[in-house]
């Protein structure tokens, strides 16, 4: 059992602008040592959520405590614990990318020693006299991102940390993400890429501000209502006594689309097996039998088109 | 590191950033340094520094007693009017003004002595075509001294005409006076035929005076000749004319003038003798113009328009650009999100005003400095005070202003909000700070609007410094002293508000 309490709770959090709910019935925990990820379309509310956690907007509906507190009034000592990197990062641009950081060193009063390290976390300890004013968008997230993390806050909340990110950047943010994950630091991260959400501890999917999902990352395809396939391909003549062996086989209906003919399995391989084995006693020749395993994106496509399904039924 | 450190540090930090934010925008520092003092040096430059001399057209007829006065007067009037000629045409004039080549039109009556024979003065027409409110009164004032000087211009004329014939009314007695003497002997002696004699040459040398008898009385009754002070002259050359006509009737009748004649004439020559040698030592000018103004200014070095100007500028500029960075400054740090992530920080609203403040104040102080040194050295401007006081007087009003443009970013939400709530307190400063014209010019209660700016103090404080040479202190201390306090409280009290609401963002 984890006696450590949560940094975050939020129950029924909501904010409304005149009737339109950015975000509605909000309950989330964010436990010490763990990443939580927002994910959802545009618009979804996930960028609320990140400034009513972190107190910048006061919510209309429902409570939420930072450290125990309101974020609304932390104490000075709580607030070093605590870190937020805006969609668009908070910088000056007549500054150089280590001035830059170096205010974020002085003004949370951490050690300046700090300062290149953290520069080289991002791949930018060759730029650090660069002004940001003449530094790439690329760059001046990643000095965001050194910025934010220089104090090492024990919760930080990042909107999309890695949007505009080359590949390797992005791996080696994350790989930083999971360093202080490991050291018990907390974070909540939104974002729009499906693989990144798969790499933290707990996803969030929110739309029109709700959530639709919440579970492990090992639990979407499940929450999607997702399962492996086994589509066979045969000739047009063997068709139909195909459909009936493969009916039979499976015990459920198959469909038939562009791909051939398919049905959903728990354990595609071995089912894929059986099918083969029975069209061949039955002297059906496949042209090819194949198993497929839905992806994340498939997931949060499907998740996000049944929530907005659920919510038409709704309305 | 202590709290206290750790404070210092936080406040440095925003200090720092602020400057060298300043400092890498070359551009802005060029213009609000080297801007105001080029346009300070053009109009220093291009002042005409002379007396408002008014191009003026006469209309009138030209042997009108007034347009001879006018042209006698030319050397005097010309300070105030600068006549360009003299016409009977008077749509010259409408032409000239519409034109813009003439300031004023005088125009003078048909008969400007009619309204005197009335006992009543001549109305002279002055017309213009200016809608500026201060040439206005200038022209007021230029054609109120002019009118006067030609007034003055036309009573030494006829003065001088007047001792002129005194003078040879003098000359043709003095031949006169034997005459006179051997009448009284003879009259004294009871010598009829003598007298007789006497009485017939004194009157024929009397005769002789009748020119400038004439021009006497023509001056006595000419009613744009009549002053107090000949009004003797009159009387006494009236008296003549009598003891002529007195001694032309004796010498009719055959036997003279008897005693009480003779005694009458006498008194009448005695008159006229003692009234000369009385009016004979009066200047015309001098009793055209019996004062002169002699003035006499505390401050007796020159004060040329530039030097009253330029104070003004260093605190209009001190206060302005001040305000402008600061309120700038909090705007952008809001929009940017730096804020925001300083308020998610351990850093406190005064943490960051106070950064601000320090940096923007130095900033706008040492601009200050800079061009107050540029005004001295460079365009000769005065520094006759302490340079001490002045830069303590810039600082202050560096510092509320700094301390106003952090409250006016709290009260404006975005840059062009703010960029428009600045010019209009630059408006107000330019209009009741004193700068354009005199603070005790305008009327309360709209004129304490002039109060809320450091620019209405500082001006006055900067001129005291710079062209009295005296110190800075009094009610204007006092009244930005009070300003800078209420500032600073104004920008803790709205960035406090901003931060604990959560508008960072």
């Amino acid at each position: 059992m984890n006696s450590t309490p949560d940094l975050v709770v939020a129950r029924g959090l909501g904010r409304r602008y005149g009737d339109f709910h950015a975000v509605r019935g909000l309950d989330l925990d964010v436990a010490a040592g763990s990443i939580v990820a927002l994910i959802g379309p545009s618009g979804g509310g996930k960028t609320t959520t990140l400034r009513l956690l972190s107190g910048l907007e006061a919510p209309t509906d429902g409570t939420v405590r930072v450290f125990g507190r309101s974020p609304r009034n932390l104490r000075r000592r709580d607030r070093r614990r605590l870190a937020l990197l805006a969609q668009q990062p908070a910088l000056v641009p007549e500054l150089t990318l280590a001035e830059q950081v170096r205010f974020a060193a002085d003004t949370r009063g951490v050690d300046r020693a700090g300062i290149m390290p953290a520069l080289a976390r991002v791949g930018l300890d060759g730029h650090a006299d660069t002004r940001l004013a003449d530094a790439s968008g690329g760059m001046r997230r990643r000095t965001g991102l050194a910025a934010t993390l220089i104090a090492e806050p024990e919760l930080v909340f990042c909107d999309e940390p890695t949007a505009g990110l080359d590949p390797v950047v992005r791996e080696d943010v994350w790989a930083w993400f999971r360093e202080r994950r490991a050291r018990g630091r907390a974070m909540v991260v939104t974002t729009q890429h499906i693989d990144e959400a798969a790499r933290c501890d707990r996803v969030i999917v929110l739309r029109e501000g709700e959530i639709a999902v919440d579970s492990g990352p090992d639990d979407l395809l499940t929450h999607a209502g997702l399962r492996e396939q086994v589509v066979v391909v045969v000739e047009p003549a063997d068709v139909d006594p195909a459909f009936r062996i493969i009916a039979r086989t499976v015990g459920a209906t198959p469909t038939i689309d562009g791909r051939g003919i398919t049905v959903e399995a728990d354990h595609a391989a071995s089912v894929a097996a059986a099918i083969a084995g029975q069209l061949a006693d039955r002297d059906v020749q496949p042209i090819s039998i194949d198993t497929v395993v839905p992806d994340l994106d498939s997931a949060f496509i499907r998740i996000v088109d049944d929530a907005s399904a659920a919510a038409e039924d709704d309305s | 590191m202590g709290s206290t450190g750790a404070w210092v540090r936080v406040v440095w930090a925003v200090a720092v950033k602020e400057l060298r934010e300043l400092s890498r925008q070359p551009l802005l520092v060029v213009l609000v340094v080297l801007g105001p003092f080029a346009v300070l040096a053009a109009f220093g430059g291009a002042y005409r520094n002379e007396e408002l001399a008014l191009r003026t057209l006469f209309v009138g007829p030209h042997d009108s007693v007034l347009m001879e006065a006018i042209v006698e007067a030319d050397d005097r009037i010309s300070r105030y009017v600068q006549p360009v000629g003299v016409t009977t045409d008077l749509e010259r004039g409408y032409d000239g003004l519409r034109s813009g080549t003439l300031d004023l039109v005088v125009v003078v009556p048909p008969d400007p002595l009619a309204g005197l024979e009335r006992g009543e003065p001549t109305e002279i027409a002055v017309l213009h075509d200016s809608i500026d409110p201060i040439e206005r009164v200038g022209i007021g004032f230029a054609t109120a001294i002019a009118v006067r000087e030609l007034n003055a211009s036309v009573v030494e004329t006829s003065l001088g005409v007047a001792l002129t014939a005194l003078g040879d009314l003098d000359a043709g007695l003095e031949p006169a006076l034997p005459a006179a003497e051997r009448l009284r002997i003879a009259v004294d002696d009871g010598d009829r035929a003598t007298a007789v004699m006497a009485a017939e040459e004194l009157a024929d040398r009397l005769r002789t005076l009748s020119d400038p008898i004439d021009e006497l009385q023509r001056f006595s009754t000419d009613p744009t000749a009549r002053v107090d002070a000949t009004d003797p002259a009159d009387t006494d050359v009236g008296s003549l004319r009598d003891a002529v006509a007195l001694l032309d009737a004796s010498v009719e009748r055959g036997d003279g003038p008897n005693e009480a004649e003779a005694a009458t004439v006498s008194a009448s020559l005695d008159a006229v003798v003692g009234t000369i040698e009385r009016l004979g030592s009066l200047e015309p000018a001098l009793v055209a113009r019996p004062f002169v103004a002699d003035v006499e200014p505390l401050v007796r070095q020159s004060v040329r328009p530039e030097y009253h100007v330029a104070p003004g500028v260093t605190a209009l500029l001190a206060q302005h650009l001040a305000m402008s960075l600061a309120a700038l400054s909090l705007v952008r740090d809001r929009r940017r999100g730096v804020l925001a992530d300083l308020r998610l920080g351990p850093v406190t609203a005064a943490d960051v005003l106070i950064g601000k403040f320090l940096a923007l104040t130095a900033t706008a102080t040492a601009t200050g400095l800079v061009l107050l040194s540029a005004e001295v050295f460079v365009l000769g401007i005065p520094q006759r005070g302490s340079w001490w006081h002045a830069a303590a007087t810039i600082g202050v009003i560096a510092a509320t202003a700094v301390a106003g443009g952090l409250t006016l970013a709290v009260v404006g939400r975005n840059e062009l909000q703010v960029t428009q709530l600045v010019m209009l307190v630059l408006l107000i400063s330019l209009f009741f700070s004193g700068f354009l014209l005199g603070a005790d010019r305008l009327r309360e209660p709209l004129s304490w609007l002039g109060l809320a700016v450091p620019s209405t103090p500082g001006t006055s404080m900067l001129r005291d410094i710079q062209l009295r040479g005296r110190s800075a202190g009094g009610v204007d201390m006092i009244v930005l002293g009070t300003q800078f306090v209420v500032a600073v409280a104004s920008a803790l009290f709205a960035g406090s508000r901003l931060w604990r609401r959560g508008g960072v963002s």
